[in-house]
C-alpha cells in the first residue's frame, strides 16, 4: 500500500514536471556550444541557401537552428510570437517579423534588444533607406535588420494573352498597362474575347497592391491611422476598392480566393491570366503550375508607380540569453553577400543596394517565366519606394476588407453593399483589436 | 478501482488483529498507532489512488476554467498594458453587437444537425452490417477506421478540392449531367452540406465501432428466441438491437453533440486555414469565432467570454439531446 501511494505520488510529480519542463533553458547545447534559435515563417531561404553550415563554419562555438520554415505568418507564427513576447519566454534568439506587423511589434521597446547598443548602428548602407527606418522604433532603438523586399511585377500567361488577341511581349504588355486605366482596357479586351478563363485571379491581391502604391505615392494613409481611427475614405483605400469594383463590373475578376485550393489549382489549369507578383511569388507560381506549364508564364512591369508587397525583418527578443551573438547572426544573415545567396536559392529580392546591384541579382532572369528579367523588373520597382507605416490595427482591418471583397465576388454582397459592409466589419475589427473592449 | 481497495483493506485488517491476539503484549500506544495507520490506510488509500486524476483536473481543467472566467470579466489584450474589470461587457458585446457570434451559433447548430443525425444512423447501419458473419471481417472493420487515422489537414485539403467551384469533383459531376455548378463556399446551406460530408466521413467509422462493440455484448439467445418466434431481421434490429444499445446510443449522441458544438478544424481547412469561415462567416463556427478573436485580434477578454458562452450552449444542447434520445430509445 505504501508502494501504491508512493507510486501515485511519483506519477503525479512526473506528470506535472513533464508539463512544466524546460524552465532552466540556458541556451547552451550539450557539448557547450551557444545555441541560437532562429524562428522564421514562409520561405526565408536560409535553409535552401545552406547558411546554417556556412555560419557554423565561421563560428565554431555556435549552433544555429532554423525553425518555422513554411509556417503561415498570420495564423501560426504571429499569435505564438505575440504570446512569447508578452510572457518573455520562448520567442527564440532571432525572429523573423513580417512587413505588415513590423511597426506594431517593434513599437514595444521593452521586448526587443537594442541592436545599436550592441554596435550595429553602422550598417545603414546595407539596406535601402525605408527598410532601415522601419527597423528603428519610435524610441529610436534599432530593433530589426531588413531581409528581403517584395518589389512588384505583374505575372501573366502568354498563352491566354495570345488567345485573347493581346500582345504577349513583356515590353508591349508593360506599355499597354502603364497605368491603371490601361490595365482596365487590357482587362476589357481580354473579357470581350470571350475565352474561358478569368483575367485576374481574385480581388484581394490587386487591392493590396494598389493600396500600397497609392499610399506610398500620396499621404501614406491606409485603412487605419496611427490613433486607431478608421480611414476607409483615404485616397489609397478608395482607389484600391473602386478599381476592384470597376474590374468586377466588367467581369474581369476570377473567383479564386488567394491561397485557396482552387487558386492553386487554377495556376496549373490556366484558370486566370494575370496576378500581382512580388519577387517571391515567382517561386509560388512555379511550384503550383508545375513543369508542364514552363514557359507559359511571363512577367512584365506592373501598372502605376513602384510598389512593394512583403519582405521581413529580423529582430532579437530581449528574452534571448545570448543577445550579442544573436545580433551578430541577424546582421550576418541580412548582410549583402547572404542576401545574394538567398536570392539565388529562392528568389527573395534583396533589400541591400549592394546586393541589388550585384550581377547575380540585377541580371537575373527566370527561365520558368520565359526568361523574364525578373531582377531588373523587381529591382526597378523598389528603388525609390517610400516606407509605408502599417499601423497596429492594419492586419485585422485588412482581414475585414478582404472578406467583404471576396464576398463581392462570390455574390454575398452586391456592389452597392460593399462600402457599408466594409465599414461595419472594419468597425468590429477595430473594436476587438483596438482601444474598445 | 473498488476491487483494489477492498483487497487492500482486507489484507490490512487481516494483518492487524492476529498480532494482538497472539498473547504477546503490545504497548497500547504502539497498538493505537498501528490502528490509526490501518484506519488511515483503509480510508485514505482510495483517495490517494484517485488523487492524480483530480490533481491534473484541477491544474488543467478547473484552474483554466476559473482563469477564463476571470479573463472574460476584464479587458485584456495582447500589447495593451493593464487589465480593467468591466463586468459583463464582453458578453454583451458578443450577444448584442457582434453579429458574427450569433450567426456562428446558428452555423454550429446547423452543421451539427446536418452532420450528426445521418452520421449516427449510418454508423448504426454499418455496425449492424459488420456484426453479421462476413468474409474478411477484420479487413472491413479496419476499413471503417481508416478515416480516423487520416490527418485532418489532408482531409480538409482533399475535401476543399472535391467541393471546389471551378475544379471540384462534385461540380464536375453536376455539369456532366447538365446542371449548373454550385459555389459551395458562398452559400450558407451549401457550405454546411460540404463540411458535414467531411465530418461524417471522418467520424462515422468511429461511432460504428462503438456500436459494433456494444452489439457484440447483446446475448445471442435474444436473437435465437426471436428467430424461433418468427421475427424478421428488421424486427429483430428494432426490437432487440436498438433497445439493448440504448446506453451506448446516449453516449455517442452526447459525445457527438459536444464534438459537433466544438467543430473547428474541418470548416477552417475548408477555407484554406482562414478563421473567418467564408466571405461573410457563412460557415464560421463558434470555436472559430473564439480563436479568431484570440488570434487575429489578440483579445483575451472577449475570447474568454465566447468560451463561456460556448460552454453554456454545449451544456444546453447536451441536455436537450439527452432528453430526446432518452425518450426515443425509451419508447421502443
Amino acid at each position: 500500500m505504501k508502494v501504491a501511494l508512493a507510486a501515485a505520488a511519483a506519477g503525479s510529480i512526473a506528470l506535472t514536471s513533464a508539463c512544466s519542463g524546460g524552465g532552466d533553458d540556458d541556451g547552451m547545447t550539450e557539448d557547450g556550444k551557444i545555441q541560437l534559435t532562429v524562428s522564421l515563417f514562409g520561405t526565408f531561404g536560409y535553409t535552401e541557401a545552406e547558411l546554417e553550415s556556412a555560419y557554423e563554419a565561421e563560428h565554431e562555438n555556435v549552433d544555429v537552428v532554423f525553425e518555422g520554415d513554411g509556417a503561415n505568418w498570420d495564423t501560426e507564427v504571429r499569435p505564438a510570437l505575440d504570446t512569447a513576447l508578452d510572457t518573455g519566454s520562448g520567442a527564440g534568439d532571432v525572429v523573423g517579423v513580417e512587413e505588415q506587423a513590423a511597426v506594431e511589434l517593434f513599437s514595444n521597446s521593452a521586448v526587443w534588444t537594442d541592436l545599436s547598443a550592441l554596435g550595429h548602428d553602422d550598417k545603414a548602407e546595407n539596406y535601402v533607406d525605408w527598410k532601415w527606418d522601419i527597423g528603428h522604433n519610435p524610441d529610436g532603438n534599432l530593433v530589426g535588420f531588413g531581409t528581403d523586399v517584395g518589389g512588384m511585377g505583374m505575372c501573366y500567361r502568354t498563352d491566354l494573352f495570345e488567345e485573347a488577341g493581346l500582345p504577349t511581349d513583356r515590353a508591349e504588355v508593360a506599355a499597354a498597362w502603364a497605368d491603371w486605366d490601361g490595365f482596365q482596357d487590357v482587362a476589357q479586351t481580354f473579357v470581350d474575347s470571350g475565352i474561358e478563363a478569368s483575367f485576374l485571379d481574385g480581388p484581394t491581391q490587386l487591392q493590396n497592391m494598389i493600396l500600397g502604391q497609392t499610399a506610398g505615392a500620396g499621404d501614406g494613409e491606409l485603412y487605419v491611422d496611427a490613433e486607431g481611427n478608421l480611414t476607409l475614405d483615404s485616397a489609397a483605400t478608395t482607389t484600391a476598392v473602386q478599381t476592384v469594383l470597376d474590374l468586377h463590373e466588367i467581369g474581369a475578376i476570377g473567383p479564386y480566393v488567394s491561397w485557396s485550393e482552387e487558386w492553386i489549382a487554377a495556376q496549373a489549369q490556366g484558370g486566370y491570366a494575370v496576378m500581382p507578383c512580388p519577387g517571391w511569388m515567382t517561386g509560388v507560381i512555379e511550384t503550383n503550375s508545375g513543369e508542364e506549364n514552363a514557359g507559359k508564364w511571363d512577367m512584365a512591369a506592373a501598372p502605376g508607380v513602384a510598389g512593394n508587397w512583403g519582405g521581413a525583418w529580423l529582430g532579437v527578443p530581449a528574452s534571448s540569453p545570448h543577445p550579442e551573438e544573436a545580433a551578430e547572426l541577424a546582421a550576418w544573415l541580412t548582410a549583402p553577400e547572404q542576401q545574394v545567396k538567398v536570392f539565388e536559392a529562392v528568389g527573395n529580392f534583396p533589400s541591400s543596394p549592394a546586393a541589388q546591384a550585384d550581377p547575380a541579382v540585377a541580371d537575373a532572369t527566370n527561365p520558368y517565366f520565359s526568361d523574364a528579367p525578373t531582377g531588373q523588373i523587381i529591382g526597378a520597382s523598389v528603388q525609390d519606394f517610400p516606407a509605408l507605416e502599417y499601423g497596429t490595427l492594419h492586419t485585422p482591418v485588412k482581414g475585414a476588407v478582404e472578406g467583404v471583397l471576396n464576398g463581392l465576388i462570390d455574390g454575398t454582397y452586391s456592389a452597392d453593399d460593399v462600402w457599408d459592409a466594409m465599414q461595419s466589419e472594419a468597425e468590429n475589427a477595430v473594436e476587438l483589436s483596438g482601444g474598445g473592449l | 478501482m473498488s476491487t483494489t481497495t477492498t483487497t487492500e483493506s482486507a489484507k490490512g485488517s487481516a494483518a492487524g488483529p492476529p498480532q494482538t491476539k497472539s498473547g504477546k503484549s503490545v504497548p497500547p500506544d504502539q497498538r493505537s498507532w498501528r490502528l490509526r495507520l490501518n484506519r488511515a490506510d483503509i480510508k485514505g488509500t482510495p483517495y490517494a489512488l484517485v488523487a492524480p486524476y483530480f490533481l491534473l483536473f484541477m491544474v488543467f481543467g478547473l484552474f483554466p476554467m476559473a482563469y477564463t472566467m476571470y479573463a472574460s470579466l476584464h479587458t485584456w489584450k495582447i500589447g495593451v498594458p493593464g487589465r480593467e474589470f468591466v463586468g459583463l461587457q464582453n458578453y454583451s458585446f458578443l450577444l448584442f453587437e457582434y453579429e458574427r457570434f450569433g450567426w456562428s451559433i446558428v452555423n454550429t447548430l446547423g452543421m451539427f444537425a446536418m452532420a450528426t443525425v445521418p452520421q449516427l444512423i449510418c454508423a448504426l447501419m454499418v455496425a449492424n452490417a459488420l456484426n453479421k458473419r462476413l468474409k474478411r471481417q477484420m479487413f472491413w472493420r479496419m476499413l471503417v477506421l481508416a478515416p480516423i487515422v487520416t490527418s485532418v489537414v489532408a482531409v480538409g485539403v482533399i475535401f476543399a478540392r472535391i467541393w471546389g467551384q471551378e475544379y471540384g469533383m462534385i461540380n464536375g459531376f453536376l455539369e456532366l449531367i447538365g446542371l449548373d455548378a454550385v459555389n459551395w463556399q458562398a452559400g450558407r446551406f451549401s457550405s454546411w452540406f460540404a463540411i458535414s460530408s467531411m465530418v461524417d466521413w471522418r467520424w462515422m467509422g468511429y461511432n460504428s465501432l462503438i456500436f459494433l462493440a456494444a452489439m457484440q455484448t447483446i446475448p445471442r439467445q435474444l436473437y435465437e428466441a426471436a428467430t424461433v418466434d418468427g421475427a424478421s431481421q428488421r424486427q429483430q434490429f428494432w426490437s432487440i438491437t436498438i433497445p439493448q444499445l440504448k446506453p451506448v446510443i446516449i453516449f455517442t449522441a452526447f459525445i457527438s453533440s459536444v464534438g459537433g458544438m466544438m467543430l473547428f478544424v474541418e470548416p477552417m481547412m475548408f477555407d484554406a486555414g482562414r478563421l473567418s469561415g467564408g466571405s461573410d462567416g457563412q460557415f464560421q463556427t463558434t470555436s472559430m469565432v473564439l480563436v479568431d478573436i484570440l488570434r487575429t485580434h489578440g483579445n483575451y477578454g472577449v475570447s474568454a467570454a465566447a468560451g463561456w458562452l460556448l460552454f453554456l450552449v454545449i451544456g444546453l444542447v447536451a441536455a436537450v439531446n439527452f432528453l430526446i434520445v432518452n425518450r426515443i430509445s425509451g419508447s421502443k
